[in-house]
């Protein structure tokens, strides 16, 4: 049996994830803006981007509450 | 390939003749490796049971774990496939009536731009097919060999290579006063 509660071992998987995305979503979201205006595409794949990690991390969440 | 495109610096009678990119396949074959990195862990962790001993395992796995790590998993690929979309889409040659812009995005914060601005300087054109798929999907490698500063230009797997080759000649054609031929 475990003496702790098991969640604890998930929260820093969490913010590891939340330290990524900030770093790629500032990256892709400063290319994107920056330049697009050559690149009619990134207004295409930004809400898409946004709305995938909202989704992914809205369901560590999930999973995390589940445990 | 048509793309309305202004730059600042534009000529006044510079128009684009066409956007060179990387051929669509280039992306796929991203897509398919992050997709098997996706699944890997799905593969991975069943295998790996079966070295444990049924009941013998030293913790139990909490509900919520693998829905949690699926979706950890998930997010850090979603990111890396952004990373190589822009990657990918952020490369192009842009050949005007006057010049080649070369834009080659190397990850992020490294973006190489080259231009050769006179089209004088071209001293050969190259396309470069050397693979199975490349010739069923026709891209492959476009060279640009010239006596300016920047040596040469090429641009990896680009799609549809020879018609562009044949923009690039054309241009130059009618840059030089020659008669362009069909």
């Amino acid at each position: 049996m475990l003496s702790f509660d098991p969640v604890l071992l998930l929260w820093p998987f969490f913010w590891l994830g939340i330290v990524v995305v900030f770093l790629y979503g500032f990256s892709l979201l400063y290319h994107w803006i920056r330049f697009g205006v050559l690149y009619p595409l990134v207004w295409f794949a930004l809400p898409v981007y946004v709305v995938g990690t909202l989704v992914f991390i809205g369901a560590m969440l999930a999973g995390i509450s589940a445990v | 390939m048509a793309q309305k495109i202004i730059l600042k610096d534009f000529k006044p009678d510079e128009k684009v003749l066409t956007v060179a990119r990387h051929h669509w396949f280039v992306f796929f074959r991203d897509i398919i490796g992050i997709a098997l990195l996706f699944l890997i862990p799905f593969f991975a962790i069943p295998i790996l049971s079966v070295f444990v001993q049924p009941g013998s395992s030293p913790v139990a796995v909490p509900n919520g774990f693998g829905f949690f790590f699926a979706s950890f998993w998930a997010l850090i690929l979603w990111q890396m496939l952004f990373a190589r979309w822009t990657d990918y889409y952020y490369d192009v040659w842009i050949i005007t009536n006057w010049r080649i812009i070369d834009i080659d995005q190397k990850g992020f914060f490294h973006r190489d731009i080259a231009t050769l601005l006179n089209f004088e300087h071209v001293e050969d054109v190259r396309t470069n097919i050397n693979s199975v798929i490349g010739t069923l999907l026709e891209y492959g490698d476009i060279q640009v060999q010239t006596a300016a500063a920047h040596r040469e230009f090429i641009f990896r797997e680009a799609g549809n290579p020879r018609a562009v080759e044949k923009i690039i000649r054309r241009a130059q054609e009618e840059r030089l006063g020659l008669k362009p031929h069909a």
